[in-house]
């Protein structure tokens, strides 16, 4: 189960090119798009790509991508309930 | 009138931020270098750094350095030329498109348009005036220098940020080496950028006095176009002290007639040392304005014999095998 968290925060750092992060600077539950990791909507736009490339997992509904990209915790448990 | 206020470079063989000359004998490639000279961090923001391609990051440091240089005076227009643009983002954005048009990635498209560039130092720089990009193949920043020309013709006190960028991509020389294929480049990356303006501040080191482009010029014509243009100056072949040649592997006899017409002249050449790209001139540019503000350009440069003279006017010529042909005249203050 972890193993998804991890791979998530590399797949992440990877393709938003997070040069000054590394795995272990990323919390389970930290905020992605808050001060925590400081994501923006152009991030959004590549996690929508990445989840449905890697994941094969559609975000159909834009409007629950808030509560979906909250944190690597949400995105994980969204993965692993939609896979 | 074009007056330069601000002048700065970043390439092989000058650091970001320091605007200096960093000599080493030879042709250095670039991704040897990039790591010593692309050092960004103390001067543009991580978060903002993370998604800027080789391009932006250069100009961005470049951009800031000439605005600092010409004591920050309010920004009427960003222009900029470039031969490739942000070739890396674009390579990557294509690649990724030949193996899944239905998801690509969106950073990677808002990179790889040419006018990046242009569009972030606006943001960076808060500048909501003019904007403009000329992709003019090796006369793209002498294309931006003349729309800068042309904005500059009016009557209101006018401040422009103008230059040319290229970077180098992995996949960069394999796409020259298809449309040159009988070339043998060294290939380079840079951005140099200039800060003109219409009026004459305290800070203004050289006055552009002419930009001439030629597409197509036979060599038996080049002798003609160089008086005319030095007539339009008023000038005389001795009065020119310097001229800056972008001699590169193809040794046409274009550059010849040059040094015959100026053999009292000094005569440089630069694309040996930081390789060869479209927007490259810029370097020659900013060498006749380093040449001005230390009254000297370094004798590394040097192809020929050295002319001892106070260094006043400068030709500035270019051509790309045969063609696109540009004369940039350039005066000390």
């Amino acid at each position: 189960m972890s193993n998804l968290r991890e791979e998530l925060k590399y797949k992440i750092i990877e393709n938003l090119n997070l040069e000054d992060l590394s795995v272990e600077d990323i919390g389970n539950n930290d905020l992605l798009f808050g001060d925590d990791i400081g994501l923006d909507s152009i991030d959004a736009l590549e996690i929508i790509v990445l989840l449905e490339k890697d994941y094969g997992i559609k975000i159909t509904d834009p409007k629950q991508g808030k509560e979906i990209f909250e944190s690597i915790e949400t995105i994980a448990q969204f993965i692993e309930k939609n896979q | 009138m074009m007056y330069i206020n601000g002048f700065s470079a970043i390439n092989t063989l000058t650091k970001a931020g320091e605007n200096e000359l960093s000599l080493e004998a030879g042709f250095v490639a670039v991704p040897f270098k990039r790591q010593a000279y692309q050092d960004y961090k103390n001067y543009i923001k991580g978060a903002a750094l993370r998604r800027m391609s080789p391009s932006v990051k250069m100009s961005a440091v470049a951009a800031q350095q000439v605005i600092s240089q010409a004591n920050h005076k309010n920004l009427n227009g960003v222009i900029v030329g470039t031969g490739m643009g942000c070739k890396a983002d674009s390579d990557a954005f294509l690649e990724k498109l030949l193996e899944d048009e239905t998801l690509l990635s969106p950073t990677k498209f808002i990179q790889s348009t040419h006018n990046t560039v242009a569009g972030q130092l606006a943001i960076l720089l808060d500048c909501k005036a003019y904007n403009m990009t000329f992709v003019q193949n090796s006369l793209s920043l002498e294309s931006a220098l003349i729309d800068a020309q042309l904005e500059l013709a009016s009557s209101e006190e006018k401040n422009i940020l103008v230059g040319g960028v290229d970077e180098l991509s992995p996949k960069t020389e394999e796409h020259l080496q298809f449309l040159h294929p009988e070339s043998t480049f060294n290939f380079g990356e840079g951005a140099h950028f200039f800060m003109v303006a219409n009026q004459k501040y305290n800070e203004s080191v050289a006055q552009i006095k002419s930009i001439e482009l030629v597409s197509e010029l036979k060599a038996e014509n080049l002798q003609t176009k160089i008086n005319e243009i030095l007539e339009r100056n008023k000038l005389q072949i001795n009065d020119i002290d310097a001229v800056i040649l972008g001699i590169d592997q193809y040794l046409d006899n274009y550059y010849g007639i040059l040094q015959e017409t100026f053999h009292n002249s000094a005569v440089y050449t630069y694309k040996n040392k930081i390789g060869e790209f479209y927007t490259t001139n810029g370097f020659a540019l900013w060498l006749a304005c380093y040449g001005f503000k230390n009254q000297q350009i370094p004798t590394e440069f040097l192809y020929g014999k050295t002319v001892g003279k106070r260094l006043n006017n400068v030709l500035i010529y270019n051509q790309n095998n045969g063609k696109e042909h540009s004369f940039i005249l350039v005066q000390n203050l």
